[in-house]
């Protein structure tokens, strides 16, 4: 079928705008640059081949693009996806974390990983070299578990949390505020309990608590969207660990409170974060920007509306 | 919209929480709850102070945590026990489940853990 000359000519308008417009957008085109690499991870060499092959393109200033990369506006996303995930973390200025930092920046990773979050299946879809398989995977679970061993009957621990229990009974709970605005709550513990946990990649032990308006919605079953109000108090305690398999509870670590404010953490999916560091209950973060820190980690629970410790289901129980 | 499947919460009646602990070979998580007499004797270790104490030891079978490797929550609940009472007589009493030892044996158990830190 032939086409009307006029119709002809809009068409080959329509393709020449357009090609004007693509070379247009190369000048503001922004190709991912490498800054040097300063302070590199050091891992066993198992595991530099998975990071550098899985997340470097990301995180680090070793990022390989191909040529695609370069051409905007497929530039624009790629810079932006690498600028995002160098401020999460960087393995090209790794050591100048702190090495607790370093360690929870690892177990996050793995979760990351096993819950199919990371790398991001945009990424590879593009490039199925990066995907990880369960050796790979099994590798980085043994590679964080070595980084974080039990120590067994921490005398100096057992003699701290002596202390402390006898510290708590002689002072009163302040009314400590995070930067966010989130406060402590002294009432907790006429709360139910959600859940305990322990864990072994920082040694803790917890108990969790939850407010009315979280246990009415457990108990509905509306725990997809948890209602406004929702507040769970966490207490995180070192563990003291023995041979024998025991934990109990040592130093108190913290207390971490979330709490459900759609309108004033419209960014977080109405979760406002806050920690409460030692018995002096001292607040996590100097500005309110700590809340996302804990809200990415958080994305890992999304499907349990970004709580990681609400009570199993009944058909998960063994 | 499908339902979300039931979760259980264990209901202390009211009493709060002493300690918790674990043990990862049995594979089990503990708490102790008490109520008020039963907080007061642990930190004061007075058997004068132990009159009307009522303390409850609830465990659970030790799950993991699937949203976060590193992590154990506690699973299904295996048993509940109380005791009640005053110092030197002490009434105990499985709530739930069983639990294979004698009754003076459950109660120095359960009297044996130290309150946690709690600010």
């Amino acid at each position: 079928m032939r086409l009307p000359n006029l119709k002809k000519k809009r068409i080959s308008l329509v393709v020449a705008l357009f090609l004007v417009f693509v070379i247009v957008m190369q000048f503001f085109s922004q190709p991912v640059r490498n800054p040097p690499v300063t302070a590199a991870i050091k891992a066993p060499a198992a595991v530099l081949n998975i990071l550098q092959r899985a997340c470097y393109d990301c995180h680090s200033n070793e990022t390989r693009t191909s040529w695609y990369d370069k051409i905007a506006p497929i530039s624009w996303l790629v810079h932006a996806d690498v600028t995002t995930a160098r401020s999460r973390f960087n393995f090209s200025t790794w050591d100048t974390l702190s090495p607790a930092d370093q360690q929870g920046r690892l177990w996050e990773m793995v979760n990351m990983v096993l819950t199919g979050k990371m790398p991001l299946p945009t990424y590879t879809a593009i490039h199925p070299e990066t995907r990880l398989s369960s050796e790979d995977i099994d590798i980085l679970k043994q590679y964080v578990r070595d980084l974080s061993p039990a120590r067994y009957h921490d005398t100096v621990m057992i003699h701290a949390a002596g202390q402390e229990l006898k510290q708590v009974q002689q002072k009163t709970t302040g009314m400590p505020v995070a930067a966010n605005g989130v406060a402590y709550i002294p009432d907790y513990r006429n709360w139910q309990v959600i859940s305990t946990t322990n864990r072994f990649d920082n040694h803790s032990i917890r108990i969790v608590y939850g407010n009315d308006i979280l246990v009415r919605a457990i108990r509905a079953n509306q725990t997809h969207n948890l209602p406004e109000g929702s507040t769970i108090v966490k207490v995180v305690w070192n563990s003291i660990e023995e041979k024998n398999g025991d934990i109990i509870p040592g130093t108190l670590n913290s207390v971490q409170i979330m709490t459900k404010d759609n309108k004033k953490f419209a960014d977080s999916r109405g979760w406002g974060f806050a920690k409460f560091n030692g018995i002096a209950l001292k607040p996590y973060g100097n500005t309110p920007l700590f809340n996302t820190t804990c809200f990415n980690c958080h994305k890992i629970a999304d499907k349990n509306d970004y709580v990681f410790n609400l009570p199993l289901p009944d058909d998960e129980l063994k | 919209m499908d339902k979300a499947p039931d979760r259980k919460m264990f209901d202390a009646g009211g009493l709060q929480v002493i300690t918790s602990f674990a043990n990862s070979k049995q594979q089990t998580m503990s708490v102790i709850y008490g109520n008020a007499a039963a907080q007061y004797y642990t930190r004061s270790g007075q058997d004068t102070d132990a009159e009307g104490a009522l303390f409850r030891l609830v465990v659970h079978r030790q799950a993991d945590n699937k949203f976060w490797y590193g992590s154990h929550i506690n699973g299904a609940l295996l048993s509940v026990e109380s005791i009640s009472g005053t110092a030197g007589n002490w009434f105990y009493k499985q709530e739930y489940g069983k639990t294979a030892a004698t009754s003076g044996t459950r109660i120095a158990y359960i009297l044996s853990h130290k309150p946690s830190v709690f600010p």
